[in-house]
C-alpha cells in the first residue's frame, strides 16, 4: 500500500512542478493506470478520487480548458488531501 | 404594607450567616453581632415601599427586600454594620410569620438559550461555556428567593421569583450581568437536566472575497507549476495574508504566510525547501478555503476559521501531579522549558511553558537558571520544585489546548506527592508496548498536539551513543521483553549530561520504573524518569 501511495505522491509532486495548467494526455493516462492499480488493491476511495481526477483531466485536455480548470484543481487537491491523510496515518501506525 | 412586610420577612429568612458574610464580609458580620450583644436595639417601621429601621444610637437605615437595596444615614456608601444589625436584630427579636414558602423558579429552567444570550456578552458566554468543562459543586437554597452558591469560588448568586435578570444579585457585587450569574444559572439548569446551552455566535463576518481571492491565487500556483511560477506571487501572497487578517480568517492567514515562507525558500534555492511540505501547505489552505464556502455546523466552522490568539480562561481549581520538565530550542530562535502535569480530575495532561525568543542580541535563556527560578504563580516555589510536585492551583488560567498561563493571581499550594505507581494516569500510560500507535487521532484542521506517553519500564537494557546521528540511544525494555529505543539528541548544552548518562551505573541498575516520553513520528524522546515519589528530569537534573 505504502508503495502505491508513493506512486500517487510522485505523480502529484510532478504536477506541482510542471503545473496542472500544462497537463497533457500522457499525464492523464498515467493517472488512469494508477487508478486501476489502486482499485486492484481494494483502496476504493483513493481509486474513486483518482478516477474523478482523471475524468476531469481528460475534460481539461480535450475540452474547454478555462471552464474546466477550477474543477480540475479542486479534484487535484482532494487527492492531495486524502493521500496526505493516508501517509500521516501510516507514519503513526508504523 | 402587608406586602412589604411579607417580602421583607422572606428576605430576612434568606439572611443566614453564610449569606450575609458572602454578600458583606465576615468582619462586618462579627461587629454587628457584638453590637447587638452590647445592647443595640432597633425599631422597625413599615412604609409602603420600604422598612425604616432606627437604631438606638440614632442611625437610620432603610431596607427593602434585597441585600443590595439599602440606605443608611452613616457615611458609608457600601453595605455597613448598621444594615447588618438591622437585619440580624429582626431575626433575633421578631418571630417570622412567613412560613417556609418555596418560590417558583421554573423561569430559570424555561429560559431559552437565545434569551440567556441576550443578557450576556460573547466573551462571558465563551468563558462560562469553557468553565463548565470543569467540576464545580453548587449548593442551592430556596425560599422566596433562590440562592445558588458556587462552592469552590465561594460566590453566591440570588435570583427572584420574578423572571428578571436585573433583580438578581451576586456576592461579587457586580451590579449587572456578571459571569457568576451566568455560570450559576447554567450549572443550576444542568443540575435539573436542562442541557440547552447558549451557543457562541461565530463571527461569520468572514470576508468571502478573501476566500475567493485565496482560491484563485492558490489555483494559479498549481496551474503555473513551481517551475514557471513568477516571483511576484510572493507579493500577492503577502497582500492576501493581510486581507485574510482584516477578513477575520486567522487560520487562512497563517496558512498563506507559511506558503509565502516556503516559496521564499524555493526562490532562494534553499536546501530546506521541500516539495512535500509545500504541497501539504498548499492543500491545507485550498481545502480550508473550500470548507469556508460551505455551510458548516458552528463547532466545525470555528475550527476552520481558527483564532488569532489563544484565549485563556480562569478556572477555580486544578489538582496537578507533575510528570516532568523538558528543555527545548527551535531553529527559528526560541528557547524554553515545558513542564508536564497530569490533572487528576480531568484525566488529561496540562503543560506550562516558559519560553523566550533568543534571536535578539542580548536575549539570554539559560536552562539551569530558568529551572531554578521562582515560579510565576504565587506560593514561592521554584520551577524545579514545581516540576516534581503534586500541587493545587487556585484561580489558574488555562486555554483550550490545556496550557497553563503564568499569572500572579494563581496560587500554587503544595500537596504531599503520592507514588507514581498509585496514580491512575489513564490513557497516557502504556504498559503493553505493542499497543503503542493504535490510539492515534487525526485532525484535518486542528493543530497537532504533543504526543506524550508514560511508559512502564522494566529496565534500561542498553545505552549507546551513535556517532553518525549524534544521538544517545537508551534501549528500554518492558516486563515482556519488548524493547524501544529512546533518543536524546546531542547539543552543546547537553554534552555533560549525555556523557554522564552514557556511563551512569545508577541508570543501568534502575528497575521497575516509568519514563515520560514525547513521541514525534516514530521517534521517542525521553523527558523524565519516575519511581515512587521520585522524579528526575533527564535533561535538567542528571
Amino acid at each position: 500500500m505504502k508503495e502505491w501511495i508513493g506512486h500517487v505522491n510522485d505523480w502529484l509532486e510532478r504536477i506541482l512542478l510542471k503545473g496542472i495548467g500544462q497537463l497533457d494526455i500522457d499525464d492523464v493516462k498515467q493517472l488512469e493506470r494508477l487508478s486501476n492499480e489502486v482499485k486492484g488493491l481494494n483502496m476504493d476511495f483513493l481509486a474513486q478520487l483518482l478516477t474523478h481526477l482523471a475524468v476531469e483531466g481528460r475534460r481539461y485536455v480535450w475540452g474547454d480548458a478555462q471552464t474546466n480548470l477550477a474543477t480540475l484543481v479542486q479534484s487535484y487537491f482532494y487527492v492531495c488531501q486524502y493521500s496526505q491523510l493516508l501517509a500521516e496515518n501510516d507514519e503513526q501506525e508504523s | 404594607m402587608v406586602h412589604v412586610k411579607e417580602r421583607f420577612e422572606q428576605f430576612i429568612a434568606l439572611c443566614s450567616e453564610e449569606y450575609l458574610t458572602t454578600h458583606a464580609n465576615k468582619g462586618l458580620y462579627k461587629r454587628a453581632i457584638k453590637e447587638i450583644e452590647k445592647g443595640t436595639t432597633v425599631h422597625y417601621e413599615f412604609s409602603d415601599e420600604h422598612v425604616n429601621c432606627t437604631l438606638n444610637d440614632g442611625t437610620l437605615c432603610q431596607l427593602q427586600d434585597r441585600i443590595d437595596k439599602f440606605l443608611c444615614s452613616c457615611p458609608s456608601d457600601k453595605i455597613c454594620k448598621h444594615v447588618i444589625i438591622a437585619i440580624l436584630y429582626y431575626t433575633q427579636t421578631e418571630e417570622l410569620v412567613t412560613e417556609e414558602r418555596k418560590g417558583d423558579f421554573t423561569w430559570l429552567l424555561a429560559l431559552s438559550a437565545e434569551n440567556i444570550c441576550k443578557h450576556f456578552s460573547e466573551v462571558q458566554i465563551d468563558e462560562v461555556l469553557f468553565r463548565l468543562h470543569y467540576p464545580e459543586e453548587i449548593e442551592t437554597r430556596e425560599s422566596g428567593f433562590l440562592a445558588i452558591k458556587l462552592k469552590e469560588q465561594n460566590i453566591e448568586v440570588t435570583f427572584e421569583e420574578e423572571a428578571d435578570f436585573g433583580s438578581s444579585t451576586c456576592s461579587c457585587k457586580a451590579k449587572e450581568s456578571c459571569v457568576h450569574r451566568l455560570e450559576s444559572l447554567l450549572r443550576y439548569r444542568l443540575a435539573h437536566h436542562v442541557t440547552d446551552m447558549p451557543v457562541m455566535k461565530v463571527d461569520v463576518n468572514v470576508s468571502m472575497d478573501v476566500v475567493e481571492d485565496c482560491k484563485r491565487i492558490l489555483a494559479e500556483i498549481i496551474s503555473f507549476g513551481l517551475a514557471k511560477l513568477p516571483q511576484g506571487i510572493c507579493d500577492r501572497l503577502e497582500v492576501l495574508a493581510i486581507a485574510a487578517r482584516t477578513g477575520n480568517l486567522p487560520n487562512l492567514e497563517r496558512g498563506i504566510r507559511c506558503l509565502h515562507g516556503e516559496l521564499d525558500l524555493f526562490f532562494k534555492r534553499h536546501v530546506r525547501f521541500s516539495k512535500e511540505t509545500f504541497l501539504r501547505r498548499l492543500t491545507e489552505a485550498y481545502v480550508s478555503a473550500i470548507a469556508l464556502e460551505k455551510e458548516l455546523p458552528v463547532e466545525q466552522m470555528k475550527q476552520v476559521i481558527g483564532r488569532f490568539r489563544s484565549k485563556y480562561y480562569t478556572i477555580p481549581r486544578l489538582e496537578l501531579y507533575a510528570l516532568g520538565a523538558n528543555p527545548w530550542e527551535t531553529r527559528s530562535g526560541y528557547k524554553g522549558i515545558t513542564y508536564y502535569f497530569y490533572a487528576l480530575e480531568e484525566k488529561r495532561i496540562y503543560t506550562y511553558t516558559d519560553a523566550r525568543p533568543v534571536y535578539y542580541e542580548d536575549a539570554r535563556f539559560q536552562f539551569a537558571e530558568q529551572y531554578r527560578k521562582t515560579a510565576s504563580w504565587s506560593g514561592g516555589m521554584t520551577m524545579h520544585d514545581v516540576s516534581k510536585s503534586h500541587i493545587i492551583l487556585r484561580n489558574c488560567k488555562v486555554n483550550r489546548e490545556r496550557r497553563l498561563s503564568a499569572s500572579e493571581e494563581t496560587l500554587a499550594i503544595m500537596l504531599e506527592r503520592r507514588d507514581i505507581e498509585d496514580m491512575q494516569i489513564g490513557s497516557y500510560l502504556v504498559t503493553d508496548w505493542r499497543q503503542m500507535g493504535t490510539n492515534v487521532s487525526l485532525a484535518l484542521f486542528g493543530s497537532k498536539q504533543d504526543d506524550i506517553l508514560l511508559l512502564q519500564v522494566k529496565k534500561i537494557k542498553h545505552i549507546h551513543f551513535e556517532q553518525a546521528t549524534q544521538n544517545l540511544l537508551l534501549t528500554a525494555e518492558d516486563k515482556d521483553g519488548n524493547t524501544l529505543d529512546l533518543t536524546i539528541a546531542y547539543t552543546g548544552e547537553l554534552a555533560n549530561r549525555i556523557r554522564h548518562l552514557e556511563k551512569s551505573r545508577e541508570l543501568r541498575n534502575l528497575h521497575d520504573f516509568y519514563i515520560l516520553v514525547q513521541r514525534y513520528g516514530t521517534v521517542y524522546y525521553p523527558i523524565s524518569f519516575l519511581k515512587g515519589t521520585m522524579l528526575t528530569n533527564i535533561k535538567l537534573d542528571v
